[in-house]
């Protein structure tokens, strides 16, 4: 997601490019990466944190509720509400915290 | 299972069959056109150049409204209403390094208007965007039917309305010569203290200034 939000940033990339296919193919090749490897707890928070707090210093207050969702949106290529979005987003997070 | 899934997958079909189907409108007796659109939050708070575009479209998700309708559909309805494409900016015109060296839409003059439920009145272009500029005062939209149907049917991009004079949108601002954007002199973002939120239904009103 850092990385698709630090593409975003540049108006010229994201005016051509869909920036959700990005961060889905990003994330099939992590998860690729690390499989295998039991990284924990301790792993998992630290990175929600920096990434977190990097989104929000890049995007701002406002664009943390709205860019990510929207990124994934635009992945999907569904017309689905950021609020419905950002609702899986954190679905994911407690679940995939809770799988640890 | 199989007997409920099927129950479900044909209450889904028997609801769209029933939803209204968005619609084009054309008023020639006042001169205008209106299409249904909705409001993607994604600019409510960073920079676009499409004010509006068709959302099975190559820029659908690049704009601050999807446009519900075909974009070869909004211009023959403006042909409908008497309005004639400038079709003077080519493609080759795009790589402009500023606006300086670019070229200005031509075409009849249009004015932009939206409208949404629970609004009393309409809200122009000029107020539901926001114009960043560099260097001087931001300057009023100056929308012109730009027409590029050729390519528009070639490429399928779904641009109705560009913030800039384009090669591809239907309607085009001839305030910016091409060039501006890649100069970055000019940033556009929609307006959130005016629009309303992130997938709410507008229609926007295309006027044929005469």
């Amino acid at each position: 997601m850092l990385a698709s939000v630090i593409l975003f940033n540049n108006t010229w990339l994201e005016m051509r490019v869909n920036l959700g296919l990005i961060f889905f193919a990003l994330t099939a090749l992590i998860f690729i990466a690390l499989r295998g490897l039991r990284l924990g707890k301790k792993f998992a928070l630290l990175s929600l944190i920096f990434i977190s707090l990097t989104c929000w210093l890049i995007l701002g207050s406002d664009g943390i509720a709205i860019i990510p969702a929207a990124i994934i949106r635009e992945g999907l290529g569904l017309a689905l509400s950021l609020n419905y979005i950002n609702y899986i987003i954190y679905a994911f997070l407690i679940l995939g915290w809770i799988a640890l | 299972m199989k007997k409920f899934v099927i129950l479900i997958m044909l209450m889904f079909t028997a609801c769209a069959a029933c939803a209204a189907e968005p619609e084009l409108i054309v008023d020639k007796a006042k001169g205008e056109v209106i299409f249904p659109a909705e409001i993607n939050g994604k600019y409510l708070v960073s920079y676009t150049k499409h004010a509006a575009s068709f959302y099975k479209g190559g820029n659908g998700e690049k704009s601050l409204m999807r446009a519900l309708v075909s974009e070869l559909d909004f211009h023959q309805a403006l042909l409908d209403l008497g309005a004639v494409p400038g079709d003077n900016i080519k493609i080759e015109d795009m790589k402009a390094k500023s606006s300086a060296e670019g070229k200005a839409a031509e075409g009849s003059k249009l004015k932009i208007f939206l409208t949404w439920d629970g609004l009393d009145n309409e809200v122009s272009l000029d107020d539901a965007i926001i114009s960043e500029v560099k260097d001087g005062e931001p300057r009023p939209f100056d929308i012109r039917f730009s027409g590029n149907f050729e390519f528009a049917s070639k490429n399928r991009p779904g641009c109705f309305i560009c913030l800039d004079s384009c090669a591809a949108g239907i309607c085009t601002n001839a305030s910016w010569p091409t060039g501006a954007l890649n100069n970055q002199e000019v940033k556009f973002k929609g307006n959130g203290k005016i629009l309303p939120p992130d997938g709410t239904r507008v229609n926007v009103i295309v006027r044929l200034v005469k």
